[in-house]
Formats: structure tokens, C-alpha cells, sequence
């Protein structure tokens, strides 16, 4: 039921999660994390950047948000939505919070995806472009198998492409907790540089680079292709 | 039904809004109360920031956590939204006082120090936010230039926290009267005392729940 609400305002994905050693404090009594992603309608094809804050996938992803913690509420559990963007100035104090925990623990605990070289959540079928936002709650949702190891084999290609360096080309394992693969720094300053070129804070070059490895397959050849990067 | 029946329906629809964090009932028995002409200022002490003192209690009581508060705190600010600038200052006295506040570093705090901002806002203070990772300096500057009555300082790295003595010192020896208080994790009860601090709040969570009984304190001011 649940499932279908989120998928009744287009998200494309949902997943239920232990999220119990991803919380920020204050938070272990809404250990069950409710992932939704929203796949970017932009063809990573041809273009030269990947803005993820398509506003209609932002306010899609809102809506979602909205009507699962309104069933919640009606079932009197407990809940908190941490937004997949937010504007500070909108709602002042959650969404403070929502820079604080990571949408992309939320995916892997619910069994949506990896975490690949890029740092990026890597949806076995949809790839890198989507966007993501959770609700964490205490109610009793059936739980997703996590994943904890990233899958991107012998692929380098995301490393290759960023233009700052930044992805130092290791692979990703749960057990290394919130340990970061990409170097934010460098990506920043490199997305300062965008800014200051174009006007538009956006890059996502290692989403391109990512998602090219999956252009112009059907969605049960991307699922062969995840578990045959060795061959890359 | 009665006019002042009604009016204390909306109060308690709000009161319950915030404790319930039901944005959507605050924003409705906000907008109710304005079309029906009572006072906004009413409305917001009695109504939004009774809500959030009982908000203060479930946090003690371990019944609500940092999220619920978070939550309540955003229907508050729905309501208060909507009934700021309905507030009829003529005939009211119409500043409470003055407030200087600032993150003297780090951002872990912004949460603990916009609560408390909003709160002084709520009960008529005007406050000077300087934002995070303040300098010193900058506190007394501004305490000087605005002669405010209270300070509040909150720092979250034991080397900075040092600084906070040495301005506390400077700002009581140009106005021993004005009110200082201090928050952040490294400060305690004993260090607040040997600086010569007037209040303190112990770690990140407890500057919410210090936030919230403020409003008790600053209703009956
Ligand atoms: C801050 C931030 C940035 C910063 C810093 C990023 C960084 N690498 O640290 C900057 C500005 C650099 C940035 C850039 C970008 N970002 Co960004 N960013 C965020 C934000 C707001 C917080 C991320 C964060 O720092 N979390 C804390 C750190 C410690 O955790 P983490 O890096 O998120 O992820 C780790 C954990 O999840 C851990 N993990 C995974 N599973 C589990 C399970 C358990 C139990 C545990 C303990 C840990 C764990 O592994 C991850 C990798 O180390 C998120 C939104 C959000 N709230 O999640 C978006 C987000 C990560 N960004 C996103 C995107 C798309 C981008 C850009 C492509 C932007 C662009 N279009 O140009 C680039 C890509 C950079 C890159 N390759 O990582 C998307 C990613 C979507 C996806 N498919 O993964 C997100 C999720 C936004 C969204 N709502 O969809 N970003
Ligand atoms: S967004 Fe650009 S700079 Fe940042 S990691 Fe990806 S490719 Fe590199
Ligand atoms: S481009 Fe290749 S290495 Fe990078 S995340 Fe995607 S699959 Fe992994």
C-alpha cells in the first residue's frame, strides 16, 4: 500500500531499510528507513553535464515525501523526512537536518543499489541518475536485503572522466561505515569553476561516465552488464 | 458560539498543531484567526509557544527526540509566519529587548541557535543573528554598537571556547548588566561559572531543550 502511494506520484523506485547504523544522533528510534528514487528524465546520451535538480523530480520527490508521512501519521507511527534538496530559508529547521543524513545509506540498506567508485548510488537497473530522499520512521516495514560491496568490477570509466581528480578509484564496502570514496574538496572547487564559467553550480560528469556504460541496453541486459563489469 | 470560545479554540488547535508537529492544522487555525479578526500576538504566545513549552517537556521526558522537535519547531514557524505580520504594535510595548547571537565556530550548533533565535522572536525581542563562525570580537562590537541586553554565545571547539572568557570579561566591563549565556558542547556548568556567564546549555541537544524552556521563562518577561 504503502509502495503504491509513493509509485502514485512517480516514484520510479522504493525500498525499505535497516537504517540503524546510518542515523545521525537523536535519531535510533526511527531505525526503519523508506527510500524513494526518481529517475533524471534527462538522456545522459549526449549532454555535457547532469544537473540532478531536475525541479520537477525535486518537487515529484516532495510530493512523495508529503503523502508517506501522511499515511504514517494516520497510523500513528513516528517519522522525519529529510528532503532530497532543500531550501533552508523554506522550512528552517528539518531541512537543516537533511544535509546530515545520507540518502545514499538509506538506498543501500533497503537493497536498491551500491555504492560505486564515483560515490554515487548505482541503481542495478536505472544507474546513477536518479535522485534520491528518505523517510525514516519505527514502523514495521518489510525490510529490504542491504547491499555492501560495490559492483563496479574492472570499470574505471568514472575516474577517468571527472575532471578534478577527485575519485581516487577505490571501491566501495559498507563495513567502512561513512567513509568517503570521492574527494569533496576537489569536486567543490571544480563545481566553484563551473559556476563561475557558465552560472550553473553543476557537473556530474562521473554520473555521465557511469550511466554511458549503460546507454542503449534494455533494463534485463543493464542487470547482466552490472554483474559482468570484470569484463570491461 | 462565544467570541472568546472560539478564540480559545484556534489557541489550543495551534497549541496542538505545534505538539502534534500538524503544520497544515497551525497554518489553517492560523489563517482562521486572522479572517476572525482576533489578536495575532495573542495567538502566537498563547497558542504557538505554549505548544512548544509542552514540546519542552516530551523532550525531558524522553517522549520526543531531536527529529519531533525539529518537526514542531517547523509547524511553529508556519504558524508564526502567518500571525507576524498581523501583530499590532501600536499600544503594545513594542520591544521586549535586545539580543546579540552567534555561533562562535563550527555549524553543528545552527540548529540549537536558530531554536533559540526564533524563540526570542516569538516573544517580541529584536535579535542581531551574526550567523556561525563569529569572531570573538565581533560579539562585543555588535553588544556595543546595539547596547543589547543579552548575549548569547554558543562554540563547539574547546580552543575557541577560551576566547568566550575574554569577551565575556570585555562585555561585562562595558555594561555589567548585560545578560550573557552560553552553549555548545564543551561547555559546562563550572566552566560557564568561572567565566562569569549568566546562563549555559550543556551539549548539542540539551541547547534544544534549554531553546524551549526559554519560551516559559520569556512568556512570563
Ligand atoms: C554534500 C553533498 C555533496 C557535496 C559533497 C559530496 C561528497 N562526496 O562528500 C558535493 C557538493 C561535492 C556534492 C557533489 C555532487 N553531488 Co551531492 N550531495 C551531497 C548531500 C547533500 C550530502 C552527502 C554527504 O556528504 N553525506 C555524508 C557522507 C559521509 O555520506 P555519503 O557521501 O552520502 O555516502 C556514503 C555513505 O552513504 C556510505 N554508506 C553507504 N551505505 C551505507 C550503509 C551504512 C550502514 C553506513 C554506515 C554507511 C553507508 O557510503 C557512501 C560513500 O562513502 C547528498 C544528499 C544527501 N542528503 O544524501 C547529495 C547527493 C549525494 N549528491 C548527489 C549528486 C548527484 C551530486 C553531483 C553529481 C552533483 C552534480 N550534478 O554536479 C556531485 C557528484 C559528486 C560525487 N561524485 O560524489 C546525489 C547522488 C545521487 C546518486 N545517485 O547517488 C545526492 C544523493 C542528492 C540526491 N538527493 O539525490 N554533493
Ligand atoms: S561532479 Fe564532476 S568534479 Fe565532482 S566528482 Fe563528479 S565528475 Fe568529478
Ligand atoms: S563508471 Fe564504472 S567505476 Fe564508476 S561507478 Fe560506474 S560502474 Fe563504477
Amino acid at each position: 500500500m504503502i509502495e503504491e502511494l509513493a509509485l502514485d506520484c512517480g516514484a520510479d523506485v522504493l525500498g525499505f531499510g535497516d537504517v540503524s547504523e546510518a542515523l545521525p544522533p537523536g535519531f535510533a528510534h526511527l531505525p526503519v528507513g523508506i527510500s524513494v528514487g526518481m529517475a533524471n528524465a534527462q538522456s545522459p546520451g549526449g549532454a555535457a553535464r547532469y544537473d540532478h535538480r531536475d525541479v520537477e523530480i525535486q518537487s515529484a520527490l516532495d510530493e512523495a515525501l508529503r503523502e508517506i508521512a501522511a499515511f504514517l501519521r494516520l497510523r500513528g507511527y513516528r517519522y522525519f523526512c529529510c528532503p532530497a534538496e532543500c531550501d533552508p530559508m523554506e522550512s528552517p529547521f528539518t531541512a537543516r537536518m537533511a544535509h546530515r543524513f545520507s540518502h545514499k545509506a538509506a538506498a543501500t540498506c533497503a537493497g536498491l543499489g551500491w555504492v560505486g567508485r564515483n560515490g554515487l548510488l548505482i541503481h542495478p537497473e536505472l544507474g546513477p541518475c536518479v535522485s534520491w530522499a528518505t523517510v525514516v520512521t519505527n514502523a514495521p516495514l518489510p525490510l529490504g536485503d542491504p547491499w555492501t560491496e560495490g559492483e563496479c568490477r574492472g570499470c574505471m570509466a568514472c575516474a577517468e572522466a571527472c575532471p578534478a581528480g577527485a575519485i581516487s578509484g577505490k571501491g566501495w564496502r559498507r563495513s567502512q561505515g561513512m567513509h568517503r570514496l570521492v574527494d569533496a574538496d576537489r569536486c567543490r572547487d571544480s563545481l566553484d569553476t563551473v559556476e563561475r564559467e557558465t552560472g550553473a553550480r553543476v557537473c556530474g560528469r562521473c554520473a555521465l561516465a557511469c550511466a554511458a556504460v549503460y546507454r542503449g541496453k534494455g533494463a534485463a541486459d543493464r542487470k547482466q552488464l552490472a554483474l559482468n563489469w570484470s569484463n570491461l | 458560539m462565544g467570541s472568546d470560545e472560539r478564540k480559545q479554540e484556534l489557541f489550543g488547535k495551534m497549541k496542538e498543531g505545534v505538539i502534534e508537529y500538524d503544520e497544515d492544522q497551525v497554518v489553517e487555525a492560523a489563517n482562521a484567526l486572522v479572517d476572525e479578526g482576533f489578536d495575532a500576538y495573542e495567538g502566537i504566545m498563547d497558542g504557538l509557544a505554549a505548544g512548544m513549552e509542552v514540546v519542552g517537556e516530551l523532550f525531558d521526558s524522553q517522549e520526543y527526540f531531536v527529529p519531533e522537535v525539529l518537526m514542531c519547531a517547523d509547524a511553529l514557524y508556519a504558524g508564526l509566519d502567518i500571525l507576524r505580520p498581523k501583530v499590532d504594535m501600536a499600544g503594545r510595548e513594542a520591544v521586549k529587548g535586545e539580543v546579540v547571537i552567534g555561533v562562535v565556530e563550527g555549524d553543528v550548533h545552527d540548529i540549537g541557535k536558530n531554536l533559540v533565535k526564533m524563540m526570542f522572536e516569538v516573544a517580541g525581542f529584536t535579535v542581531h543573528d551574526l550567523g556561525a563562525d563569529v569572531p570573538i570580537d565581533e560579539f562585543v562590537e555588535k553588544q556595543i554598537n546595539t547596547n543589547s541586553d543579552i548575549v548569547a554565545l554558543s562554540a563547539m571547539m574547546t580552543t575557541t571556547m577560551m576566547g568566550m572568557k575574554k569577551a565575556i570579561v570585555k562585555l561585562k566591563e562595558k555594561n555589567p548588566d548585560v545578560m550573557i549565556m552560553l552553549g555548545g558542547a564543551p561547555v559546562t556548568g563550572e566552566i560557564a561559572d568561572m567565566f562569569g556567564a549568566d546562563g549555559y546549555s550543556e551539549n548539542a541537544s540539551n541547547a534544544v531543550s534549554e531553546a524551549i524552556k526559554m519560551v516559559a521563562a520569556l512568556r512570563k518577561m
